[in-house]
């Protein structure tokens, strides 16, 4: 369930977001499941359609949760999603840890996705 | 002398058909009472009015219908036989009265502005608030409607019957289609609810309300197969019908707390939910 508190200083697509990110977190939202439509939470909450959208937007690039046109959002999938996107959140951490900035952290990520030159 | 006649009854009957769903106090009460037992609610005074407040938009609804249908009747007289116009006007009365349900949906139990508002986190269908057997029925029932005019057309029914049964069973797979997508429609309109409690109590009305269609809509389909039937005498149609009576009977009223299961599964069985004040124990998915 999404709480939306009009009495707290955080913005409302901040709430949601949160609350979507911390259920899948606990395994409430399970992969596959799929979130209301943008329009149908925005008319639940009584908040504007780009609210709910932008939290989801933030949701998608995050990796939690994927759009698959006009079937809706849904849990991002399968297992291998989900442990990818845990090693990419230990990575973050450790190099956060190691003091790291976040453009130095991902180009080492651009260095090692980037396709090898044959023979070396 | 004849069509006097048949005006008089019609306003009788439509008078009488308002009369007896007149949203009295008593009527209020046992209706509440009624509907806080099947869907284990207990529905506190300070909320007690919001529910009569739905059952009179609900009454309304029903008595919009039924002129609507009564006046379709009278307009109808002039170019068709009564029987047809009947049937026609029930449709009517069935689809406007299933329209506006759907239209309604989610505004039964408004919240107040500035209180914090809850929504449920995934998305919910036809199949949360109806059990399989009667999502089927559902599904069918355009379906044995058309099913009842072909009958008709090809049987050995006299002339005129059969034209009569056809043009029903045309005039109520429409109407049928047409509540079917009213339903899907009623569970796509929001449940704007200001607490777990109040959530719950949305989720109990639109299983409510879908039940009602549904069963409904199973009823006028026996009536239909009925009527097809009638004339032929046949024992394995009756068999068959006393068999369709039973399950289209029994399935929409056979599990009032499917939606419990499905979207409330913390819930414990025979946990009722306080409607009011209080927070339920449990969350829903």
């Amino acid at each position: 369930v999404i709480v939306l508190d009009p009495r707290v200083s955080t913005p409302p697509y901040e709430q949601i977001r949160a609350q979507i990110a911390a259920q899948i977190e606990r395994d409430d939202l399970r992969a596959g499941d799929r979130l209301p439509t943008v329009r149908r939470l925005a008319q639940d909450l009584r908040i504007a359609v780009n609210t709910v959208a932008r939290a989801y937007r933030e949701l998608e690039s995050a990796g939690l949760i994927e759009t698959r046109g006009r079937a809706g959002s849904f849990i991002t999938g399968s297992g291998v999603e989900q442990a990818a996107r845990q090693a990419a959140i230990e990575y973050v951490q450790r190099v956060r840890a190691l003091g790291l900035d976040d453009s130095a952290s991902l180009a080492i990520v651009r260095r090692l996705l980037a396709p090898r030159p044959r023979g070396s | 002398v004849s069509i006097w006649f048949e005006i008089v009854l019609l306003i009788l009957a439509v008078t009488a058909a308002v009369w007896s769903a007149l949203p009295t106090r008593r009527r209020l009460d046992r209706a509440g009472e009624h509907f806080g037992r099947r869907y284990r609610l207990w529905i506190l005074p300070s909320d007690t009015r919001r529910v009569d407040r739905a059952l009179r938009r609900e009454f309304h609804g029903y008595a919009v219908g039924t002129i609507a249908a009564g006046s379709a009747y009278l307009v109808g007289r002039l170019f068709a036989e009564p029987l047809t116009m009947f049937w026609l006007s029930l449709g009517l009365q069935s689809v406007v009265v299933a329209g506006l349900r759907a239209r309604a949906a989610g505004t039964e139990f408004p919240t107040v502005i500035n209180e914090p508002l809850v929504a449920r986190s995934r998305s919910v269908g036809l199949r949360d608030y109806l059990p399989t057997p009667v999502l089927g029925l559902l599904a069918a029932n355009p379906l044995l409607a058309a099913g009842a005019a072909l009958f008709a057309a090809f049987s050995s029914l006299p002339d005129q019957e059969a034209r009569s049964v056809v043009v029903l069973g045309v005039v109520i797979s429409v109407a049928e289609a047409t509540i079917v997508g009213a339903a899907w429609a009623l569970c796509r309109q929001p449940e704007p609810a200001s607490s777990l409690p109040n959530l719950y109590l949305h989720d109990a009305w639109r299983a409510r309300t879908l039940s009602a269609m549904a069963g409904f809509l199973s009823v006028v389909i026996i009536v239909l197969w009925s009527r097809a039937l009638a004339s032929s005498g046949d024992a394995i149609y009756l068999v068959l019908l006393a068999l369709c009576l039973g399950l289209v009977v029994g399935s929409p009223s056979a599990d009032p707390l499917h939606f419990r299961r499905r979207l409330w599964p913390d819930l414990a069985s025979d946990e009722v939910v306080v409607v009011g004040n209080a927070e339920p124990s449990a969350r829903p998915t």
